[in-house]
């Protein structure tokens, strides 16, 4: 019996894949490339991952504006209190009102609240530093819990509050130079990892987990590996889908400059600049190890005018470039490694984060065209009849077009409509992408289904009686899967270059949102020439390790053709 | 005689599908016609741009049904109060719609008629693209066969690592690049913006074939990589095959093993990519023409993305998807003239 077990060739061609020259490398190349978008927030931030520090500024804000928080509660609380006596069950307008004032009183008891916990935070932990902040809270609470149960009548005199948060603007005014005053705490905190999503934790959690796996010598590997991708795959997808977390801002290294913030210590990230940290007067810089980047303490290069660099631009001119605390200095060959944009932004941790929209749209749309492809084209092969019929009829019409001009205007035309129905434009381009790609994946898949299921061992099953489901799932679709997989490292090629060119042309990722396709747009508005190759050579080397791959795989999947 | 009626059936309803997607896209796009046409104008509100909007409406059919606002848009019949006398119209405007060679005009100058404008650009785009066919194939295809012959041979490995590495560079890098490191601003070499020179517009063919270089290899390196790829494999599977085998043992010269057996059987597969590239060099005309901002469909496409030219755009849509068509009836005809199998149907 002619029988292709899938069982025991995809294995065999598993080994003899891993055999093949190169293919260990440009595993390790594809895992750096993406290892580097995952932790792209752990290697370039504007933020510290720890930080041992005093914020005096949000401090002494906090303690300003206690006491007109108060009043204004205060006042609230006598509009809600009216509103609530004038309120009628039959006038709705009355009762908009009641909900108006309403929320507008939780509105500014989570405003109070904030700034009392600020307070708490850092004010010296002495019994008569804390006792009045603590009865002052407890107040509050019980305000807030009668406020939510809404009995606004009997919630005491407001008044006396208000006379004990003015009492404390001056019994907690922090220690200024040598005058007396409360010693303020420093406190830990770890403002990068706040601000990293939860799919962002998943991801580099998941591709933390999958380092050891793959040095493991175990059978399981392959199973773990694919759990990995797995999980990878759905938190690159909840990314996508769903709004992006905001970017990071110099807040914390511009407040300890400013003197806001009494740092004790503080761990930077290896780059310590964010991918949208504009900095004007370091505009168009070039790499900072040539020579040509070297600035005066005025602001202008050494060797030339600032505006021999840039011919198209406005002229950046000459300013005093200000170095934040935890940065490289000045003319330090480390600070821009790659130079900075029109907008005076770090071309490496851009290209860095740039990866991760670049990579989460190849992989997700690359699976998706597979996903679909293998679905439509084994469903089409095996059951032929009318399915077969309209599923080649679309594979029919979708072909006549050239397939990257129809992904740019799906791209371009249906970006607004799908940004209203609150999809993300890196979702939206994905989807496109899938739309638009399957049909060369789904006829490779149905030519193969079409000659699997009048095998002899096909025919066998069927004649035992076997349902088609389990036909269908157990014994056709493992066989048809070996042109997908021949074919899998060049979906996703095809589907990293789709993206990036659509970014290119500005209809995928909307900037500022770096992505290396958009990048290189920005490359070429301004004509600075170093801005060109680090986004371009990304992209060239995640696709060479691809294309190594998957030249490997076809090999190793078809013993017949010999190298 | 039947399959020649089916085949054209077919090609009928493909087309009919394309038109379809094309009108979808347009139905996707946010606004109608009509407020895009009167976008421009400040005072929409007040009761003239209101009632000028209210005609238009009706003048071109956007307050009917979907399925009639498909088949004005499709034609030969124009459907509207104007169209024809058959039916219910005044008869002052009987033909249109796209089977009557109708794409509108453009929504902001309704001074433009899409459908010569499109066949303005096209006459750039098209010489561009078939000259960058032609050099694709007149590279990839000797280059293929002799790797294929060469297998393993150091020629062979270096060679397919230069396909490999511009199959993976992306054009729009590469004609950045190229305009860096060739434009005024590395060594001078060659003009990189546009067909003409500003300073000499009537330039010459000197001049024309200076500005082309640089577009034409950006749009065929790509392609020279993938069909000498193609080639390749072909060449080497069918070198290894028993029958050249044979005719080797028969005494056959090896030059005519090579020219008759091998490279004419291999080339059956290549032929199936000459309806693919030209859809490829098409769509990577968006990214060639923008860059080097010719003034070809591509950048007329992209044009009228940004201009919200949505009419345009569905022109220029199911232009390339006709273009397409005509390609791949191009490579069947071709394959059945090099492949005997073929013609007489029994593949």
């Amino acid at each position: 019996m002619e029988r292709f077990d899938a069982a025991v060739a995809i294995p065999g061609a598993w080994s003899r894949w891993r055999a093949q020259r190169g293919v260990r490398f440009a595993l390790s190349v594809l895992a750096l490339v993406i290892s580097s978008a995952i932790f792209a927030p752990f290697l370039a931030s504007a933020r510290p991952y720890t930080l041992l520090a005093v914020d005096r500024g949000a401090y002494e804000t906090s303690l300003a504006e206690l006491e007109p928080l108060l009043r204004n509660w205060n006042a609230r609380l006598l509009d809600a209190a009216a509103a609530k006596a004038a309120l009628r069950d039959d006038d709705p307008r009355s009762v908009h009102a009641a909900w108006e004032t309403h929320a507008a009183l939780l509105r500014e008891v989570r405003a109070v609240e904030l700034r009392l916990s600020t307070l708490r935070r850092y004010a010296s932990s002495e019994r008569a530093a804390q006792v009045p902040l603590d009865a002052l809270d407890l107040r509050l609470r019980g305000w807030t819990d009668k406020v939510h149960a809404g009995e606004l009548d009997d919630l005491g005199p407001a008044s006396e509050v208000v006379a004990s948060a003015a009492a404390l603007r001056n019994s907690h005014r922090p220690r200024d130079g040598s005058s007396d005053g409360m010693r303020l705490r420093e406190r830990r905190s770890f403002p990068l990892l706040a601000d990293l999503s939860f799919c962002e934790w998943l991801a580099a959690l998941a591709w933390l987990a999958a380092l050891p796996a793959f040095a493991l010598r175990a059978r399981a590997r392959g199973w773990i590996a694919l759990g990995v991708l797995a999980v990878l795959l759905a938190s690159l997808c909840a990314a996508a889908f769903r709004a992006p977390s905001g970017l990071s801002t110099r807040e914390v290294k511009l407040g300890v400059a400013t003197g806001a913030i009494e740092l004790a210590s503080a761990w930077y990230p290896p780059i310590p600049f964010g991918p949208d940290e504009t900095r004007m007067s370091e505009a168009a810089r070039p790499p900072t190890w040539a020579s040509a980047a070297e600035i005066d303490e005025r602001g202008g290069y050494v060797r030339g005018p600032r505006a021999a660099q840039s011919t198209l631009e406005l002229v950046p001119s000459a300013r005093p470039v200000a170095v934040l605390p935890a940065e490289p200095s000045l003319n330090s060959p480390v600070r821009h490694l790659l130079g900075t944009d029109a907008l005076g932004r770090d071309v490496l941790a851009r290209v860095l984060w740039g990866g991760r929209a670049s990579l989460a749209v190849g992989l997700l749309s690359a699976s998706g065209v597979l996903f679909l492809g293998v679905l439509v084209g084994a469903l089409a092969g095996y059951l032929r009849g009318a399915f077969d019929a309209f599923a080649r009829a679309l594979i029919a019409i979708l072909q006549s077009f050239p397939p990257f001009f129809l992904m740019v205007t799906a791209a371009a035309i249906g970006a607004e409509r799908a940004a209203s129905a609150s999809l993300q434009p890196l979702a939206w381009v994905t989807l496109v992408i899938v739309a638009v790609g399957w049909t060369g994946i789904a006829r490779l898949v149905r030519a193969e289904a079409l000659r699997v299921r009048e095998l002899d061992y096909v025919r066998a099953v069927r004649a035992l009686g076997y349902s088609q489901g389990r036909i269908f799932f157990r014994h056709v679709l493992p066989n048809v899967l070996t042109p997908a997989l021949a074919a899998a490292a060049f979906v996703a090629i095809s589907a990293l270059l789709a993206e990036s060119s659509v970014s290119f042309l500005g209809f995928g990722v909307r900037l500022p949102d770096p992505s290396w396709g958009a990048l290189l747009q920005e490359a070429r508005a301004g004509s600075l020439a170093w801005l060109i190759a680090a986004p371009g050579l990304s992209i060239l080397v995640t696709c060479l390790a691809l294309a190594w791959l998957g030249d490997a795989a076809r090999d190793a999947l078809d013993p017949r053709e010999s190298r | 005689m039947r399959t020649l009626l089916l085949r054209s059936l077919r090609a009928c309803a493909t087309l009919l599908g394309l038109v379809a997607i094309a009108f979808v896209l347009l139905r996707l796009a946010p606004g109608d016609p009509a407020q895009l046409r009167f976008a421009s104008d400040d005072a929409v509100d007040s009761g003239a741009a209101a009632e000028a909007l209210v005609r238009f409406r009706s003048e071109h059919l956007l307050d009917r049904p979907l399925h009639v606002q498909f088949l004005h848009y499709l034609g030969p019949f124009d459907l509207s109060p104007a169209g024809h006398r058959l039916l219910g119209g005044s008869g002052s405007q009987p033909w249109g719609g796209l089977l009557a060679g109708d794409f509108g005009r453009e929504y902001l100058r309704p001074d433009v008629e899409i459908a010569p404008e499109v066949l303005r650009r096209l006459s750039v785009t098209l010489p561009l693209a078939l000259l960058s066919a032609l050099l694709a194939y007149a590279l990839a295809l000797p280059l293929g066969v002799w790797q294929g012959l060469r297998r393993s041979s150091a020629f062979d490995r270096w060679s397919r690592a230069l396909t490999l590495l511009a199959y993976c560079a992306p054009v729009f890098w590469v004609a950045l690049l190229l305009q860096e490191l060739l434009g005024p601003s590395g060594l001078d070499w060659l003009p990189i913006l546009g067909l003409r020179s500003r300073t000499a517009p009537s330039g010459g063919w000197g001049d024309l074939a200076a500005h082309a270089v640089l577009p034409i290899v950006c749009l065929s390196y790509a392609s020279i990589a993938t069909i000498s790829r193609q080639m390749r494999a072909a060449t080497a599977e069918i070198a290894s095959s028993d029958f050249v085998l044979a005719a080797r043992a028969r005494g056959v010269r090896e030059r005519a093993v090579i020219w008759r057996h091998i490279v004419r059987n291999a080339l059956v597969p290549a032929t199936t990519m000459v309806g693919q590239v030209l859809p490829w060099l098409v769509g990577g005309s968006v990214i060639v023409e923008t860059v080097f901002e010719i003034p070809g469909m591509g950048k007329y496409a992209l044009e009228s993305l940004q201009r919200r030219e949505y009419d345009a755009v569905a022109a220029c849509v199911i232009v390339t998807g006709v273009m397409t068509l005509a390609g791949l009836r191009l490579s069947d005809v071709l394959q059945s003239r090099l492949d005997p199998r073929v013609r007489d149907g029994a593949v």
